[in-house]
């Protein structure tokens, strides 16, 4: 069994992956084969595949945008005010492809491609850039970082930077791989809408609900293409066992039933619903909203969130327990 | 055969749309069964179901920034800059576009309208499909082209409503799901085949990643709608086939009849996600990325996109009919 933990992009709001991390990883002690995971979902990743936990609780606790960024004054227009060196050597001190292998998980995220537009998946180990400036790259952001310029590769020299930008929840993706089950830690809205509305009075306060709903809406997307793949295969695994009970078995004549039999085996050996992959998929949510913006990171507010996550993934394991 | 019409979000390059819609509507002779829409492909689509494309073209070919949009410095002056409820206006444009031409009596007989705007109270998707809709049709394409942060979004029975392309840029799959179509003409502007066009500074980066944002939308959602129509169309295949082989090998007609009807029942119960057959889609985008997505409007460069949209529309139907 192919065991997949997988991470939105959540911004400030990531730190609810980390404390549902502790009691997953920690208290369960339970093991995945690949960790995917896009912008910092995409760094929480990386330190859970390479068995760096403890290194990233400790990260969260004291983050802070001089922990992430300082001020590029080499070359601001080109590349933007900020730079992520510190970031990347964080990252760079406990992130490598040989604790991947030791660890045997693979680590995979994406990057949008500035040049061209297309998004760019990383597969680890083995992919041809390194990998802290590619995780580095899965956090630039376009206009304040530099994106991530590969100048080995010919002609066409791509500029990668976060991923978010295309596809903040690549459940899709990972749909696409061998995984038969998908533990996915959502730091996003609550599923249940909220029963008091609210108003939103300035622009700055709009600002920061739109992009949580775009947030919340690529989680759903990605979540209903899941199901419906789900049900998909769950559909086609009733049919065929059915069929032959409840319609081959009712036909008197032995010839004849042998001859049905035969002919469905054909229908089924060349459809290709035989060959739908839909993994188990269990997603983790907020069970209260998390109050402050995106891009707040106050430690306070980090460590709430990081409780929240902690609690709601005991409930999460619980429950599904019970209904076990 | 039922067809449809969808158009994503456009942002300033709704000239695009509207001259290809044109050409679709005149030169291709089509009728449409059901229109969908997406933020600024809402203005398109409500022309169309309005039966007044031609009367979009023209404000086209005429209008200017002015009269789209406009600093609202009574709000800013009022909140001051960090309290107001939006930096600009497009107050312009509902009074030159949108006001004099859209209602829901304009409507054109046996067109289903249909799109979505994002409830920010209640952080819901709303869709809105006309005839029928409790909110007036004027008062909805508002509430779609109400960018936020850019322009104030609209506050109706107490909720804050804005521009469904928040939730969904391109809800192209729910579309299909929802309605009986068969053909779905897809007209937006990303490109087919993306330039090498790598960003010189910081603010050209910015601007492309933003544009690749809003191209994205379009092109995933017309990729992802392909799963449940390949799916949908084995599915009827696999069904047919096996009727067939019923048919074909039980000689007992009573028995066939009864073997055919535990058939039915089986597929019926199974809860296959898509009951419907598969929709032939035929996306109508330009070949290469259009200059601009966040430019200016100017007559010129309308004109020059109208002439654009028509070209590529007209080359999609020569492709279809041959």
């Amino acid at each position: 069994m192919k065991r997949a933990l997988l991470f939105n992009s959540g911004l400030a709001w990531a730190a609810y992956q980390v404390g549902a991390l502790r009691h997953l990883i920690i208290d369960r002690e339970m093991r995945f084969d690949l960790c995917a995971g896009t912008g910092l979902g995409a760094i929480n990743a990386a330190f859970v595949a390479c068995q760096e936990v403890e290194a990233l609780a400790v990260f969260w606790e004291r983050l802070s945008w001089r922990q992430l960024a300082r001020l590029n004054w080499r070359s601001p227009w080109r590349g933007g005010p900020l730079q992520l060196k510190p970031l990347r050597k964080f990252i760079s001190q406990h992130i490598t492809e040989d604790k991947l292998r030791q660890a045997g998980t693979q680590l995979l995220f994406n990057c949008l491609d500035v040049a061209n537009g297309r998004e760019q998946i990383f597969l680890y180990p083995g992919a041809n850039v390194p990998l802290a400036d590619a995780l580095a790259a899965a956090v630039t952001l376009p206009g304040l970082t530099p994106p991530l310029e590969q100048h080995n590769s010919g002609a066409d020299r791509p500029q990668w930077v976060d991923g978010t930008l295309v596809n903040s929840f690549i459940l899709p993706t990972l749909l696409q791989l061998p995984v038969t089950e998908v533990w996915a830690v959502a730091a996003t809205l609550p599923q249940l809408a909220s029963n008091s509305p609210r108003l939103y009075p300035h622009w700055r306060a709009i600002a920061g609900r739109a992009l949580q709903l775009n947030q919340a809406q690529d989680v759903q997307l990605g979540l209903a293409a899941a199901q419906q793949l789900v049900a998909a295969a769950a559909a086609h695994q009733h049919v065929s066992r059915l069929l032959p009970e409840q319609v081959v078995e009712r036909i008197p004549d032995a010839a004849t039933k042998a001859i049905v039999q035969q002919r469905l085996s054909q229908v089924y050996g060349q459809s290709m619903f035989p060959c739908l992959h839909a993994p188990t998929v269990h997603c983790l949510t907020p069970s209260q909203e998390l109050t402050y913006p995106l891009w707040r990171f106050r430690a306070s507010d980090l460590r709430a969130a990081q409780a929240l996550g902690y609690a709601d993934a005991q409930a999460f394991i619980s429950g599904l327990r019970n209904s076990e | 055969m039922k067809t449809g019409l969808f158009l994503p979000t456009l942002v300033s390059l709704g000239p695009y749309a509207a001259g290809a819609v044109q050409a679709l509507l005149q030169d291709g002779g089509l009728t449409f069964d059901v229109i969908g829409a997406s933020s600024g492909g809402v203005i398109t689509g409500a022309f169309a179901a309005t039966g007044q494309i031609d009367q979009l073209v023209e404000i086209w070919r005429s209008w200017e920034n002015r009269d789209i949009m406009a600093v609202d410095w009574r709000a800013l002056l009022r909140g001051g800059i960090f309290w107001a409820p939006s930096l600009m206006t497009n107050e312009p444009e509902h009074r030159t576009g949108l006001d004099p031409y859209i209602s829901d009596a304009k409507l054109l007989p046996g067109v289903r309208f249909r799109f979505h705007v994002s409830n920010l109270s209640a952080g819901t998707e709303e869709i809105l499909e006309y005839p029928g809709a409790e909110m007036p049709l004027l008062t909805a394409v508002h509430t779609a082209v109400a960018v936020p942060v850019l322009f104030p979004i609209v506050t109706y029975q107490g909720v804050q409503l804005a521009d469904g392309a928040i939730l969904n840029g391109c809800p192209l799959a729910q579309l299909m799901l929802d309605t009986d179509i068969e053909r779905l003409y897809v007209v937006g502007v990303a490109p087919q085949l993306p330039l090498y066009k790598p960003g010189r500074n910081a603010p050209g980066i910015l601007r492309t990643a933003l544009e690749w944002n809003q191209y994205s939308e379009t092109t995933a959602a017309i990729a992802q709608a392909h799963t449940p129509n390949t799916l949908s169309h084995t599915w009827q295949a696999d069904r047919q086939a096996i009727t067939q082989i019923i048919r074909e090998c039980v000689a007992d007609k009573a028995l066939q009849v009864e073997l055919l009807c535990q058939v039915e029942r089986i597929y019926g119960e199974s809860g296959f996600p898509w009951q419907r057959p598969s929709v032939e889609i035929i996306p109508i985008l330009p070949s290469e990325q259009l200059d601009g997505l966040f430019g200016d409007f100017q007559p010129a460069r309308s004109r020059a996109l109208l002439d654009r949209g028509r070209e590529d529309a007209l080359r999609a139907l020569h492709n279809q009919q041959s």
